[in-house]
């Protein structure tokens, strides 16, 4: 199980660092960077409730944990203006439909081994869809 | 016209056996009734007629008989109108007022890009504006938009509680693509919400109701009757059924029969939403029953809170704070005049202080805040010039993900310096497009140094193939996918102008 911890936390620094980046960009003033902040945050807390909940030995729990709190913490200091808004709507973004925070959070996606074990949900990181389904539940319906 | 029926009963010893009666009450009203009858029945006549809620409209005397016109009164149906409450609508919103008397408020579906609406869709569609002006027009008491599943729907209940006149809901508008906002309504009314505050039985991504209390919700689903219209874009229909809730007669309209039932037997209730949630749309499911829990135990403390405290004061404490506020007052009066120029702007002597042993001072670490990104001036860029501005836009996120890689076994593997190969590659192409362009000499300059700056970051990274694939190795478990290939997918994201080449 400890796998599933170790991959997923692999994806993160990547996704952080492009953020980070972007922050530096108009993207700071964007609702779509700040949405994508929020969304590591909570991937981040649900990972690290999962782990608390699992079967992994102790010391190991603790050194993932640890590392959870250290992308937690570069996740908060992510750089974004007071007040963001859609800088498509603002007029400033011209690349298109497409979005460079979401985009990013999308690295995510590259991981899809091991699948979240029965109890673990996994994230959906389409900003339309941005409901978690437990696969236990999607089963049922 | 109204029809006149004559009745003559001349020779009846009683306005009963003649069966008066039974025509009073079979008069419609407007309908005029003449009846010929002998005068000795004229008191009975008039009681009669009073009784049957009738007029005598004439009354002919011709000697031996007596002709009455008489007409059925319009029926008065008594219909409780209430005010609203003084701060209605309690909540803004994209909607038009009416009369707040009428019994029917429309809701017209607003699909459109959801959260980034971009700049053509700034404004409402016009053949949505249309529909909410003429629906208010026709005499809705409100007319507006519904965009989101939670917060918007949270608005509509807070201003229809607020009304108890509104009786019906007329959902109107082609649903919200993706998020099935006007389902997700209909579902309200239908089913309400259960313990985790979602509404049961909506196909919506997020329609969870955390801002508004429980109460207003209950009460929203038992004050109004949905009229659901959902689908439907023709002003003339809507307008149909707006005016068939305000008829007194029930009147057939599609599958309903519709006629104001007067306002809820019920205050009207004053609910604005908390805004304890702002962004209910980034909500998870799984953090859903932590967040209801916090709202409730949030509540239960409120509640105690509203008991007024008593607090004893005792008479020296009175007095002390009495000459304290006095000593306010005057200085306030000071500055008064030092401000209006009657008192000499002096400064009063410091007033000296014991002296303060110092304590450790706690360290304190001053964020030193970030500069501020100017967004460049787009507009002013010509097509050329826009598309390189937003390819060198993607760069610093990839360079930054594959550094990320570079930290981790990717270090080690092939994939990294494949991707990082291909980054300079598509870097040189771009800088070969650069110094082919048309652009002025001044901006080439600006774009190639930039171009650099990441050619130089590119170069910092493992370029050298050669090295064992981490996944071949059995380092890399995370499946078919790659973290480096992902970071250099960014420049998808980019997809406007098109390329220069096309």
């Amino acid at each position: 199980m400890s796998n599933y911890f170790t991959n997923q936390l692999r994806g993160y620094p990547v996704v952080l660092a492009a953020l980070q980046a972007y922050s530096n960009d108009i993207c700071r003033n964007c609702i779509g960077l700040e949405g994508a902040q929020t969304k590591v945050q909570k991937g981040l807390k649900k990972l690290g409730m999962d782990l608390k909940g699992s079967s992994i030995p102790e010391e190991e729990k603790g050194a993932l944990l640890a590392q959870i709190a250290s992308l937690s913490s570069d996740a908060e200091e992510i750089e974004l203006s007071e007040d963001c808004e859609c800088q498509k709507t603002a007029g400033t973004c011209k690349i298109g439909t497409g979005c460079f925070p979401l985009g990013a959070l999308d690295i995510l996606k590259q991981i899809t081994e091991p699948a979240a074990p029965k109890t673990i949900v996994g994230i959906d990181c389409d900003p339309k869809v941005t409901i978690l389904v437990s696969k236990e539940k999607s089963n049922a319906g | 016209m109204s029809a006149v029926e004559l009745l003559n009963i001349r020779g009846s010893c009683c306005l009963e056996t003649a069966g008066v009666r039974q025509h009073l009450e079979d008069l419609m009203a407007g309908n005029t009734l003449k009846i010929v009858f002998d005068p000795p029945l004229r008191q009975d006549m008039e009681n009669l007629v009073a009784k049957e809620n009738c007029e005598i409209l004439r009354l002919d005397d011709e000697g031996e008989s007596l002709t009455a016109t008489i007409r059925k009164k319009a029926s008065t149906i008594e219909m409780l109108k209430v005010s609203p409450v003084a701060d209605y609508p309690t909540e803004e919103g994209c909607f038009l007022r009416g009369n707040h008397y009428s019994p029917v408020a429309v809701v017209v579906s607003l699909n459109a890009p959801y959260g980034t609406m971009p700049p053509e869709v700034k404004s409402i569609p016009p053949e949505i504006d249309k529909l909410v002006r003429s629906a208010v027009e026709t005499g809705a008491a409100l007319s507006g938009t519904l965009q989101t599943e939670n917060i918007g729907i949270e608005k509509i209940v807070c201003n229809v509680v607020g009304n108890p006149n509104i009786r019906y809901i007329v959902l109107c508008g082609v649903d919200v693509e993706g998020h099935h906002t006007g389902d997700a309504f209909r579902a309200l009314v239908e089913n309400g919400i259960n313990q985790r505050r979602s509404i049961i039985g909506s196909t919506a991504v997020t329609p969870y109701l955390l801002n508004i209390p429980k109460e207003s919700i209950e009460r929203f689903r038992k004050q109004v009757t949905l009229i659901n219209l959902l689908g439907e874009m023709n002003p003339e229909v809507i307008g149909k059924a707006v005016w068939s809730c305000y008829q007194e007669r029930p009147t057939p309209f599609l599958d309903y029969m519709l006629s104001d039932p007067g306002a809820y037997p019920e205050q009207p209730m004053s609910c604005r939403l908390s805004w304890r949630v702002k962004q209910p749309e980034s909500i998870e499911e799984w953090e859903l029953e932590e967040l209801v829990k916090g709202i409730e135990e949030e509540k239960a403390v409120a509640v105690p809170q509203e008991k007024e405290i008593a607090i004893k004061v005792s008479e020296p404490k009175v007095e002390a704070i009495a000459s304290h506020l006095l000593r306010i007052a005057e200085e306030l009066s000071q500055i008064a005049k030092i401000l209006l120029g009657e008192a000499e702007a002096k400064p009063i002597a410091p007033v000296k202080e014991a002296p303060v042993v110092e304590e450790a001072k706690p360290i304190c670490v001053v964020r030193e805040e970030a500069p501020a990104v100017v967004a460049p001036a787009v507009a002013e860029l010509t097509e050329v010039e826009l598309y390189f501005h937003n390819q060198f836009r993607t760069y610093p996120g990839i360079l930054a993900g594959l550094s990320a890689c570079d930290k981790d076994i990717c270090h080690d593997g092939c994939s990294l310096p494949v991707a990082v190969n291909s980054i300079i590659k598509k870097l040189g192409k771009l800088k070969k497009d650069v110094e082919g362009s048309s652009i002025s000499e001044q901006r080439k300059g600006e774009f190639l140094a930039r171009i650099d700056g990441f050619l130089e970051a590119a170069e910092t990274l493992p370029t050298d193939p050669a090295r064992p694939c981490q996944k071949t190795v059995g380092n890399c478990t995370i499946g078919s996918g790659c973290l480096a290939t992902g970071a250099g997918d960014l420049l998808k994201q980019v997809t406007e102008p098109a390329s220069l080449t096309q």
